[in-house]
């Protein structure tokens, strides 16, 4: 039976001709050799780009006598900006800020998230700061910790945790932060202080729903709180050593409220700059520093700190469509200098005290529309709609089957 | 190209035996053609590594695996009675007709079955060559074989009965 099926085979196999396939062969080997070259390179893409996200240690060691700087242009995140649990972590901050646009609030379009700009390089982080917030998180002075209502955020390691307080100021030291809770008092508000590595609340005061305006002292030996139109100057034990009634509706200049010698405290009335200023052990007018007057509508200011060269960092807020500004006021100098350009759709703005204190700026380079993170979006897409493609054609193959 | 060194007067040289066991394992020339043509782009890519030992041997256990493969994947329907472009000459009218029974038979065979039929009584391998080429145990191959010249046996009697008979 097999030698009948031997000779059936060869008859059948000799009436088929010569496949002239050399060429094809060749076209397909070449083909199929570039994809795979293909292939390769991206998965090496793809492992240059993970694998050091993926090994970056979790906390960004500060490089020793690098200095935090301030850009001279702070823009909104893009769209699909990271976020600042994001890796590569931030590390630390040298600007905070909130505003209104769809960049910082998808759906409403008011602050959802906030913005972060790195200490030492324009890397701008989002973070979460709850719907309608009006404070930009408040920075630490190293810059590495982020505050708001929301909890504390350590922007080296992107960890949050609670606060349970409304910070108003960090002490100098960074050891210790002020913030207000709701009082026992209907309708009080306690202005509280509290260790960052942890511990219980210590009450300082209590005022009315107005709440509190805070300023350290440079050295951080003393604090000063405005509250019910009375300012309070405490020690760091929290006994008060002085306290006096405010011109009506003004309150502190801002967290760079004291002099840096301690001798003088801004008062400012509210959507103005025209400081006054106090003597913080008396209680009496003093003739403070002769800073420049600022011009134009001002619709909110902020003493945010003093440089090395004895000038006065201030943020304005403009008008409506205006740009905000970080201008610098020097005293004796006959206009102010402009150190940074805020976007108009900034709403609020807070900088880190050591960037501050070091004196150095750099040029801003705000993101572009798209950030990365849109990237990862739309690779997720693709891969869905691959997933999708290949499912209907695998159902249609599997139809043809059966059909 | 040095890496092609010898390639093309390969398969210049072995096209015809590869054509045809390419026909007997597709049993259509299209496909056949692809089948090959697969094959030969897979040892082109590793010429250099095959060009010194048995290369046509690669070329055919290139075509069992992907004969398998593709079948397993696409379930091409299997014809032995694909458009023929060039018809043997001068064939008496009876083996015609023996060839397309035999064809059919041949059709209704997996594509492992099919192989080990091939590589049995069309190439003469033994059955433990036929093994080493398909990569898989002699006891395999043995239960392939006899499941298929069983099958053969059941679905076409008259086809063994002739060849038989025109054997003695």
């Amino acid at each position: 039976m097999t030698e009948g099926l031997r000779q059936e085979l060869r008859r059948t196999a000799d009436s088929a001709p010569v496949y002239p396939v050399y060429e094809r062969a060749m076209a397909t080997a070449r083909r199929t050799r570039r994809r795979t070259a293909a292939a390769w390179a991206a998965v090496a893409a793809v492992l240059a780009v993970a694998v050091p996200v993926a090994t970056r240690p979790a906390v960004i060691p500060v490089a020793a006598g690098q200095a935090p700087s301030l850009p001279d242009r702070i823009g909104l995140p893009a769209y699909g900006s990271l976020d600042v649990d994001d890796r590569p972590r931030l590390g630390a901050a040298a600007v905070s800020f909130i505003g209104d646009s769809r960049r910082l609030g998808l759906l409403s379009g008011e602050s959802e998230l906030g913005g972060l700009v790195g200490a030492y390089e324009e890397r701008y982080r989002t973070i979460d700061v709850g719907i309608a917030s009006r404070r930009a998180p408040l920075l630490s002075p190293d810059g590495r910790f982020a505050a708001d209502e929301g909890g504390l955020v350590d922007l080296s390691t992107g960890r949050s945790t609670p606060l349970a307080l409304t910070p108003l100021a960090w002490s100098p030291d960074g050891r210790q932060i002020v913030g207000s809770t709701l009082g026992t008092a209907p309708g009080s508000v306690d202005l509280v202080i509290k260790e960052v590595a942890g511990g219980e609340f210590r009450t300082l005061a209590t005022a009315g729903e107005a709440g509190f305006s805070v300023a350290f002292s440079a050295d951080g030996d003393r604090l000063a709180y405005l509250a019910d139109g009375r300012v309070h100057v405490l020690d760091s034990a929290g006994r008060e050593l002085v306290a006096f009634t405010a011109p009506s509706g003004y309150r502190l200049a801002g967290k760079g409220a004291w002099t840096p010698d301690g001798s003088a405290l801004a008062l400012v009335a509210s959507a103005a700059w025209a400081p006054r200023w106090f003597d913080p052990g008396t209680g009496q007018p003093v003739a403070g520093p002769e800073l420049p007057a600022v011009s134009g509508g001002v619709v909110a200011a902020g003493l945010l700190g003093w440089r090395p060269d004895g000038s006065a960092l201030l943020y304005l807020r403009r008008e409506a469509g205006q740009a905000g500004q970080v201008l610098a006021l020097s005293p004796r100098a006959g206009a102010p200098a402009q150190v940074t350009a805020v976007d108009p759709a900034i709403t609020d703005v807070d900088l880190a005290a050591r960037a501050i204190s070091s004196g150095g700026t750099r040029a801003g380079d705000p993101p572009f529309l798209i950030g990365p993170a849109v990237w990862w979006w739309l690779a997720g897409i693709v891969l869905a709609l691959g997933a999708l493609v290949a499912g209907v054609r695998w159902k249609r193959r599997a139809g043809q089957r059966r059909g | 190209m040095a890496e092609a060194d010898g390639f093309r007067e390969f398969v210049r040289g072995r096209s015809a035996a590869l054509s045809r066991h390419a026909y007997l394992l597709t049993g259509d020339h299209h496909l056949g053609e692809d089948l090959l043509q697969s094959a030969l782009a897979s040892t082109y890519r590793h010429w250099r590594r095959v060009r010194d030992s048995d290369p046509e041997a690669y070329v055919r256990r290139a075509m069992y695996h992907q004969h398998v493969s593709w079948w397993r994947r696409r379930r091409v329907p299997e014809q032995l009675t694909g458009g023929h472009r060039e018809v043997a000459q001068a064939d008496p009218a009876d083996a015609t007709a023996l060839r397309l029974t035999m064809a059919q038979a041949l059709s209704r065979l997996s594509p492992k079955q099919r192989a080990v039929i091939v590589l049995r009584f069309y190439d003469d391998l033994t059955e433990a060559q036929a093994a080493q080429l398909l990569g898989c145990r002699v006891g395999t191959v043995k239960r392939h074989a006899h499941d298929a010249l069983r099958r053969l046996r059941d679905i076409a009697p008259e086809l063994l009965h002739e060849t038989e008979r025109s054997t003695r």
